[in-house]
């Protein structure tokens, strides 16, 4: 792509919002290998009260630790390292092509620049809808507490 | 000539999808702000942190959904007129999604590795 020409000045700008996008993916895909662990270390250790205890947690955290159970944590946390994993493969597929873009001018790596894109903020809203029927579970919750 | 279609087509949907997921971050701030109101009645003493929680990640959505807003806004009349000055712009606010993200990034975990670090101190002190 020449240098100086509107073209170039708005891939620019992709290409900028690509290398941003592999930060994030690189954040994304650490997080998820730390939610897995968490998940692996929530497995061995829950039963273990001692071990509970040094960590100084809160007694509300050790009461829900003790009544959960530890295949339903494990569960919770591999599916959430999968998610995050996902989202972390869209922005590493999105910078991947919009720089296979940038560089050789394809249309094709357009075409997927943009798709992964698009699964990125699919993804995106389904976990906003997730998180959205936390929160009114939390409000049942409170209004249930108030009755 | 094709391809190009091809990948019109494809930011169209990036464009639909990037507008749903700014109106969804929009509707889960709203519940949030239900979540603390309902949250403090039954439990007043946590309210403050809640309320200084509220307002980092509501100016936090705001700025992210207004940019992906805009970015969808620009990319659909650069489709519609055909001109590259709205393309631009329509990047450059997904710049500017990405940028406000990955900063935000860095600065919660500064402040997670420093409360890590300050833990360490105050157990080995």
């Amino acid at each position: 792509m020449e240098e100086g020409t509107k073209q170039f000045q708005i891939f620019k700008q992709l290409n900028s919002a690509g290398n941003w996008s592999y930060f994030l993916a690189f954040y994304y895909m650490a997080a998820s290998i730390c939610i897995l662990l968490v998940g692996i270390f929530s497995f061995i250790n829950i039963d273990n009260t001692a071990m509970l205890n040094s960590l100084e947690l809160s007694q509300s955290v050790q009461s829900f630790l003790a009544e959960t159970n530890k295949y339903l944590v494990l569960f919770f946390c591999i599916v959430a390292s999968i998610i995050v994993f996902i989202n972390a493969y869209f922005l590493f597929q999105f910078r991947k092509h919009a720089m296979k873009y940038f560089l050789s001018e394809q249309d094709d790596s357009l075409a997927n620049t943009y798709n992964h894109l698009a699964y990125y903020f699919r993804l995106n809203s389904f976990f906003s809808i997730l998180s959205m029927l936390v929160s009114l579970v939390a409000i049942a919750f409170y209004l249930l507490k108030l009755n | 000539m094709d391809n190009l279609n091809k990948s019109n087509s494809k930011l169209v949907v990036a464009i639909k999808w990037a507008r749903i997921a700014a109106l969804l971050s929009i509707a889960l701030l709203g519940l949030e702000l239900a979540q603390i109101v309902f949250g403090g009645i039954t439990n007043s003493s946590s309210v403050i942190g809640l309320v200084i929680k509220f307002v980092f990640t509501s100016i936090f959505t705001l700025i992210t959904a207004i940019n992906l807003f805009n970015f969808g806004k620009y990319a659909k009349v650069s489709l519609q007129k055909d001109n590259e000055k709205f393309l631009y712009q329509s990047f450059r606010h997904l710049r500017i999604y990405f940028t406000v993200l990955g900063i935000s990034i860095i600065i919660v975990a500064s402040i997670g590795l420093l409360i890590g670090i300050l833990y360490i101190l105050s157990k080995i002190l």
